[in-house]
């Protein structure tokens, strides 16, 4: 047998030769002292840059650049006003507000003992949510209400900047959560939608009005005022909302809303698309502790929309597409 | 094939993702495309997932490569990741940031087909697997790993004025 080639070395050591081959070679490798080096050489490399490659894998946590949350909070203001605008004409529309935040127990709402927020959790999944008003009371009423962005976790002064910015947001809650307030004075059936909490595991769930499909998917505390929630990602979004008008499609980078209006004018859809940039906005305050989160894939999204608050908890993907796949068959 | 899915991606998403991580550099990024693979997974299931996976999720990462916006935000990341120094002692950063660089301009310097069965390789694709992804002869893989070893040592080592390559 002449000198073995490298390619065969190589496939030696990741032991992708058959049989016969294997035998061959290694009869050839302990009688010829060169081969038997150059195997070792060939161990050594495929070692060496296995461990190489595996050196990419250790990341610091992602910061993000004070610049960038400002950008934020100064761009946020002209989509507030084209939404009031567009809103105040629209009157069927309702506009919620996504919070995102980092969850913690001690920020968890009442009741969401089910899906207690993880310590380290931070926003995650892409999803699509499509709420469609079933409530007569959301529908009825001209629930105008302030846009936010998801500016919940971004520094203390970055936040208070926003809620500045913002007329119709007339607080700033003590765990920086930016929530939604009606612009009108609001009713007492207003009041009540406002109290109430809907916890949805992440889920594809359709076809939810007035009842959560089994506790173990969703628990609610009050009828839920949306029809359709659906977590799915982004690029599907369009065989989701066939038949849906496109009302504003946001400049914000990386995709991260979108909103749509049926035929019928009440439904509502947030694209919500996490990147690490976008986790790391949430995240700016909390770095140590963000790596792991990401590394444990934990995330909660919280949002309110008619009202009504919404918690997504845990790892929305594998679970959705898969019910998304069902869904569109 | 819906029931497949969940198993394909409790099975195949990590190590997409940290394929696609060290490809790019962005994690971000990564798990955009391990989504999008994913939902094309959905429509059209694969009989043979990994290396099909695998396959479209490079394809998407060349698409997009092509696409002048997204060089833009990795602009952005990049310049995110200049504020990483603060929470980790300096030296470490240094050297996290140094190997990673080093180790990232090596994989540059390969062509896209010895990068690709590289870390495909590294994922515990065997040779059959790799050459289905890549679409390259079984046998032609072990001589693409040997060459691609070689020549990505080789580019690391230049910077490092031949210390040991294990070190990062």
């Amino acid at each position: 047998m002449l000198h073995v080639d490298d390619g065969t070395l190589h496939a030696l050591v990741d032991d992708a030769l058959d049989a016969t081959e294997r035998c061959a070679v290694e009869a050839h490798l302990a009688s010829c002292s060169e081969c038997a080096r150059r195997f070792a050489e060939a161990t050594a490399m495929a070692r060496d840059v296995t461990a190489l490659l595996g050196a990419l894998d250790v990341t610091a946590p992602v910061v993000a650049a004070p610049a960038v949350a400002s950008q934020r909070a100064v761009a946020i203001r002209p989509r507030l006003v084209a939404l009031r605008r567009f809103a105040l004409a629209a009157s069927l529309l309702v506009v919620a507000s996504v919070s995102y935040e980092i969850g913690r127990r001690e920020d968890a709402p009442a009741g969401s003992t089910r899906f207690p927020a993880a310590q380290t959790s931070v926003t995650g999944s892409p999803l699509v949510v499509v709420s469609e008003a079933t409530t007569p009371t959301s529908v009825a009423a001209p629930s105008v209400t302030a846009i936010t962005d998801r500016t919940v976790s971004l520094p203390k002064k970055t936040a208070s900047q926003v809620s500045q910015t913002s007329d119709a947001l007339p607080r700033v809650s003590a765990e920086e959560q930016v929530r939604a307030q009606p612009v009108a004075a609001p009713s007492d059936a207003q009041s009540r939608l406002a109290q109430r909490q809907v916890q949805l595991n992440a889920a594809v769930v359709t076809g939810m009005a007035a009842e959560p499909p089994g506790g173990a998917v969703a628990t609610a505390s009050a009828p839920v005022a949306a029809k359709h929630v659906a977590a799915v990602p982004t690029r599907e979004a369009g065989r989701v909302l066939e038949g849906y008008t496109i009302i504003e499609d946001e400049s914000v980078p990386m995709r991260t809303r979108r909103r749509y209006v049926s035929p019928s004018g009440t439904s509502l859809l947030l694209t919500i698309v996490s990147t690490a940039v976008e986790r790391s906005r949430v995240a700016a305050d909390r770095a140590s502790q963000y790596h792991v989160a990401t590394e444990k894939d934990r995330s909660t999204v919280r949002w309110s929309a008619f009202g009504a608050e919404y918690t997504l908890e845990g790892v929305v993907t594998p679970d959705s597409l898969m019910k998304l796949a069902a869904a569109l068959r | 094939m819906a029931s497949d899915l969940g198993g394909l991606f409790r099975e195949y998403h990590e190590s997409l993702v940290r394929m696609l991580t060290r490809r790019t550099g962005d994690r971000g990024r990564a798990e955009e495309l391990a989504q999008e693979t994913f939902a094309r997974a959905v429509v059209a299931p694969p009989t043979n997932p990994r290396p099909w996976l695998f396959a479209v999720a490079l394809n998407l990462l060349r698409e997009e490569g092509r696409n002048a916006a997204t060089r833009e935000r990795r602009l952005v990341l990049v310049k995110d990741e200049d504020h990483v120094a603060a929470y980790e002692q300096p030296d470490t950063a240094y050297e996290r940031k140094e190997t990673q660089l080093r180790v990232r301009a090596a994989l540059a310097q390969l062509s896209e087909r010895d990068r690709d069965v590289l870390l495909l390789q590294a994922e515990g694709f065997d040779y059959d697997e790799i050459a289905e992804a890549t679409g390259l002869s079984r046998g032609a893989i072990g001589t693409t790993l040997a060459r691609a070893r070689k020549r990505m040592l080789e580019v690391y080592t230049q910077g490092e004025g031949g210390e040991s390559v294990a070190r990062g």
